[in-house]
């Protein structure tokens, strides 16, 4: 007999193979049996093959015809689980049939060899006959727990099974139960590696195992994602093939202590990821063998950077609290103070300290007490109180102005514990508040009265046409001002102290027809003198009134006025136009509004009558220029006739005398006699001058003349070079040197500064001192003008000549030392001026030179 | 006909029309001065010179004169009209003009031109300048001379 309970399966195993060969030393065909069932029994893949091999080995090294295996399920019903030639209804009948429980400990082979013989199987006897079966056996498949199923070997006969057979069946037994039991260990195993690689794969810290090396052994999926790596990639490798040095170094660095330490230590370590370092809490220990020695690090690292985040921003919300200027006040539901910021001890005057646990009634206001009740009730409730102005007492007992908004604090469960009350002081706030009412109400109507004068000034201002407009101002202001009738009278120019009607609204013209106009009464004075508004209640009650001859008159017209109010309308210049006057037949209907109405109107329509008086004026300008422009025209080409005929017709007779003069003075000179030759040399001298002021006067006209169209462009420079030309005889004679420096473009037409150039110069070389003339002519171009200047050494002019030297005719030496007409400036005078220039004596020493200058536009660019 | 033997075949007239005395005077004087036996006529307005011009066609054409002096600014009929007429049609035609005038009008000299006056004498301050017109009825009377 086989003993099934060894302490092992491998011992069972050595003392079966022990037994096995003492039993069968010399069976070779049992030895092969058995042998080709181990061969069987390893290369099975799964238990339904070890079953298989079983069947055949026990069909093979037995006399059974038919043979199965029964094995107790979970319930400890015996089930069939393989079988050779067995009907279905046999096994169904036979299912749950065991001469031995589950985990029996001492079950033995039992051996029927005849079924018809044996009580104990009465019940199944026509089962078994209708099987087939006569004889069977019950071979106990157990290991160290006990029995887990059987061998059922079916003979056909009554058979008595030999020894040899049943421990045959018995060392299969041994072998199938071994081989099954390692099988299940082995799926058993199978599916703990499967689930514990689920658990880490499915896990969402990373996992890891490495070698003492550093080589990774293990990651999981989590690994792989965030590093975006397979764990191809990454087994056998270490983490300086995969981080950044000073990551990979940090990790290992880390490993290291563990394995020192020799038990799990915990870190902060950072790992790059996409969107930057994420901080890990890694719990790292060492990983040990099956004989307790250390053979790597395991890890398992938790991302802790959203929770790092969370924290940093709960601090920032806890010093924003900390900081805020407004009272923050944490409470329970019961009303008591569970937190107070530095906010809450400025506003209410208490410390942290002395209040936090009191109840928060401690600050309510002596007038507010059912209120806050009322707020807890809210906040138990879920509701939050917005912006709720009210009052609370400080510590000192001041009641202050506060704005507060409390709202209800929840756990993470959504409970609410309590609530959280920021309180801000608005004294000062509520008190600025009452004054701005104030003003906006002052405001509104002051932008309703601009918003009436607003829509007045377009109005206004569109007309220009003067007797339309002082209507339109009349009618307008009438209607704001809300009088039943108005009018503009203007100041009379004739200097009385009366004034004209201009305009009247509200009633017909014909009111006032034959009633004297109003003088400048102690009432409607002041308006006429431009003093300001005036506004009277009621003027039968106002003792000015009864001064006003017209009262009995307007009276009797129907116009009896009680409210009065009048403006002046003063122009720009300071002038008063006149003034708007407005009547009604009850007392008191001109308010305040209606003055600053009417202050507006008034000057708008001041602004709308200067413009129209403007507008007037420079329509009238504008004809009359038109006309003299014309007029001048004319005149300058009378002038210019006049002044070519004229020298013609006074040379004429002057050549004349002349001549007669020369031919009396030739023919008979040496006859006359003292007097009588002066008088004649007096008549020759005086008859040749005014030849020469003649042609100069015509020579003036001509330089006035007036010249078409925009000036052109001249090159001074190259001017000057042909004036240089022509001055060619008068230059050289005197020895004079005439230059000039770098000379402009200027907008003037050529000969006309030619004139300029050549009266300049032959100036200078007249009135030159005694030693040789030089001049120098240069120009300075700014601000769009060229400034010429012409610089000599001559005898100079004596300073209070400056400007007398310009006016025609003006000479400053007698005849004799310098001749000429003394037209030259006066023709550069009016050519300068002609283009808008100016010429002047610059600087002038006598006898030390002069330095004219003039100016010319720069030239049209 | 050679000069010197001119003035062996008696005076030549010259016409002058001029209505200032003192430029008479003096025009005679130049006339004299020219020494070519040169006899003056005087028209004291435009009317009178045109009249006498139409009275020399009723005779002979041949005592048409030598040289006209013509002043622009005339009494009734201006110079620049009698030029006009003298040029248009007259016998007279031929007759050499010179215009001595005071007037510097550009458009006087320039109608002068076109008309066909021989020279323009614009009359001077000066009597000395005035003498130089001798030389010019010299310069005008030979041209008109050569071309006969």
């Amino acid at each position: 007999m086989f003993d099934f309970r060894p302490n092992g399966i491998y011992g069972k195993i050595k003392q079966m193979s022990v037994a096995a060969h003492a039993t069968f030393g010399s069976g070779t065909d049992r030895f092969r049996a058995l042998y080709q069932l181990l061969a069987a029994l390893n290369r099975a893949s799964d238990v339904e093959d070890l079953y298989e091999a079983a069947l055949t080995s026990l069909l093979d090294a037995t006399a059974a015809d038919r043979a199965a295996i029964l094995l107790f399920d979970d319930e400890g019903v015996i089930r069939f689980k393989a079988s050779r030639d067995l009907s279905a209804d046999y096994q169904t009948a036979a299912t749950g049939h065991s001469p031995w429980p589950r985990g029996a400990l001492d079950a033995h082979a039992l051996v029927v060899p005849d079924v018809l013989l044996d009580d104990s199987l009465a019940a199944y006897q026509d089962v078994l006959r209708q099987e087939g079966i006569r004889a069977l056996a019950f071979v106990p498949l157990a290991l160290d727990a006990g029995v887990l199923g059987k061998f059922m070997l079916y003979y056909a006969a009554p058979h008595e099974c030999t020894a040899d057979e049943l421990e045959m069946a018995n060392a299969i037994a041994a072998h199938v139960a071994l081989a099954t039991e390692r099988k299940r260990a082995e799926m058993e195993r199978d599916r703990s590696d499967h689930l514990l690689q689920a658990i880490v794969d499915n896990s969402a810290t990373v996992i890891f195992l490495k070698d003492l090396q550093g080589r990774y052994l293990l990651v999981n999926r989590r690994y792989e994602e965030l590093f975006h790596l397979t764990k191809a990639n990454v087994l056998g490798r270490t983490d300086y093939d995969i981080f950044p040095l000073e990551s990979a170094g940090r990790f290992r660095e880390n490993d290291h202590a563990v394995l020192a330490a020799g038990r799990p230590l915990a870190f902060e370590e950072y790992a790059p990821h996409d969107d930057g370092m994420h901080s890990y809490i890694s719990v790292k220990f060492p990983l040990l063998g099956l004989d307790g020695s250390v053979t790597g690090v395991c890890g398992i690292a938790t991302d802790i950077t959203e929770r790092k985040q969370l924290e940093a921003a709960s601090r920032h919300l806890a010093a924003i609290v900390e900081c805020s200027d407004d009272a923050i006040v944490g409470k329970d539901l019961n009303g008591i103070i569970r937190s107070w910021n530095s906010g809450a001890e400025r506003i209410f005057g208490y410390a942290a300290a002395e209040v936090i646990g009191e109840p928060v009634s401690i600050l309510t206001a002596p007038d507010r007490l059912d209120e806050m009740p009322k707020i807890l009730a809210k906040i138990r409730q879920g509701q939050r109180v917005d912006h709720y102005e009210t009052r609370r007492r400080r510590k000192d007992g001041e009641i202050i102005d506060v704005a507060l908004t409390v709202s209800p604090v929840r756990d993470a469960a959504g409970e609410i514990i309590g609530a959280s009350k920021i309180a801000r002081d608005i004294t000062d706030r509520k008190h600025a508040e009452q004054e701005r009412a104030l003003l906006l109400s002052r405001e509104r109507e002051a932008r309703r009265t601009a918003e009436l004068l607003n829509g007045v000034a377009p109005r206004l201002a569109a007309q220009l046409d003067l007797n339309k407009l002082v209507q339109e101002v009349t009618d307008i202001a009438t209607a704001l001002v809300g009088a039943e009738f108005g009018a503009f009278l203007h100041n009379a120019v004739d200097g009385n102290e009366s004034f004209a009607l201009y305009t009247l609204s509200g009633v017909s013209r014909e009111t006032f027809a034959g009633f004297p106009m109003p003088r400048k009464t102690d009432l409607f004075g002041p308006t006429l003198r431009g003093e300001g508004i005036v506004r009277c209640g009621d003027v039968t009650q106002d003792p000015r009134y009864g001064k006003i001859p017209t009262h009995s008159g307007l009276a009797e017209g129907g116009l009896a006025v009680r409210s009065y109010l009048a403006a002046p309308v003063i122009a720009r210049s300071g002038e008063v136009l006149g003034g708007l006057f407005f009547g009604h037949s009850a007392p008191d209907k001109f308010t305040d509004t209606h003055v600053a109405i009417l202050a507006g109107v008034a000057a708008q329509a001041a602004i709308a009558m200067d413009n129209a008086y403007l507008l007037e004026r420079a329509q009238w300008v504008q004809t009359e220029l038109k006309r003299s422009n014309e007029e001048l025209r004319r005149a300058n080409q009378d002038l210019e006739i006049f002044a070519c005929s004229a020298s013609h017709d006074l040379q004429e007779p002057l050549r004349t005398i002349s001549i007669s003069a020369q031919i009396i003075e030739r023919n008979w000179g040496q006859r006359l006699q003292g007097e009588e030759s002066t008088f004649l040399r007096n008549i020759l001298n005086a008859s040749n001058r005014m030849i020469v002021l003649i042609e100069d006067l015509l020579a003036y006209t001509k330089a006035t003349k007036y010249e078409e169209g925009p000036p052109p462009n001249a090159d001074s420079a190259r001017v000057f070079a042909d004036v240089l030309e022509d001055m060619h005889g008068t230059i050289e004679e005197s020895g004079a040197a005439v230059t000039a420096g770098e000379l402009p473009m200027v907008a003037i037409h050529e000969s006309r500064l030619a004139q300029l150039f050549q009266n300049l110069i032959s100036n200078a070389i007249k009135y030159r001192s005694k030693e040789a003339s030089r001049v120098y002519i240069s120009a300075d171009e700014h601000d769009g003008w060229c400034i010429f200047s012409v610089v000599d050494n001559g005898i100079g002019i004596e300073p209070q000549y400056a400007e007398r030297i310009f006016g025609l005719f003006k000479r400053l030496h007698n005849r004799e030392e310098y001749p000429g007409s003394g037209i030259g400036l006066a023709i550069c005078q009016r050519v300068v001026e002609q283009y808008g220039g100016r010429i002047w004596l610059e600087r002038s020493i006598p006898g030390g030179g002069s330095t004219f200058c003039f100016s010319l536009p720069s030239r049209i660019r | 006909m050679k000069p010197e033997s001119l003035a062996n075949a008696g005076a030549r007239t010259v016409l002058l029309v001029e209505d200032n005395p003192t430029d008479v005077y003096v025009i005679r004087e130049v006339l004299e001065k020219c020494g070519l036996n040169l006899r003056l006529r005087l028209a004291g307005d435009g009317e009178d010179a045109l009249l006498y011009l139409q009275s020399l066609a009723k005779t002979k054409k041949s005592s048409c004169p030598a040289l006209i002096l013509l002043d622009l600014n005339l009494p009734k009929i201006s110079g620049i009209e009698v030029l006009q007429q003298l040029r248009a049609g007259s016998p007279c035609r031929r007759t050499p003009v010179i215009v001595v005038t005071s007037s510097t009008a550009e458009g006087d000299r320039a109608a002068v031109q076109r008309l066909g006056a021989e020279a323009y004498f614009q009359k001077p301050k000066s009597l000395a300048a005035y003498m130089q017109l001798a030389g010019l009825i010299k310069r005008v009377l030979a041209s008109a001379d050569n071309e006969i």
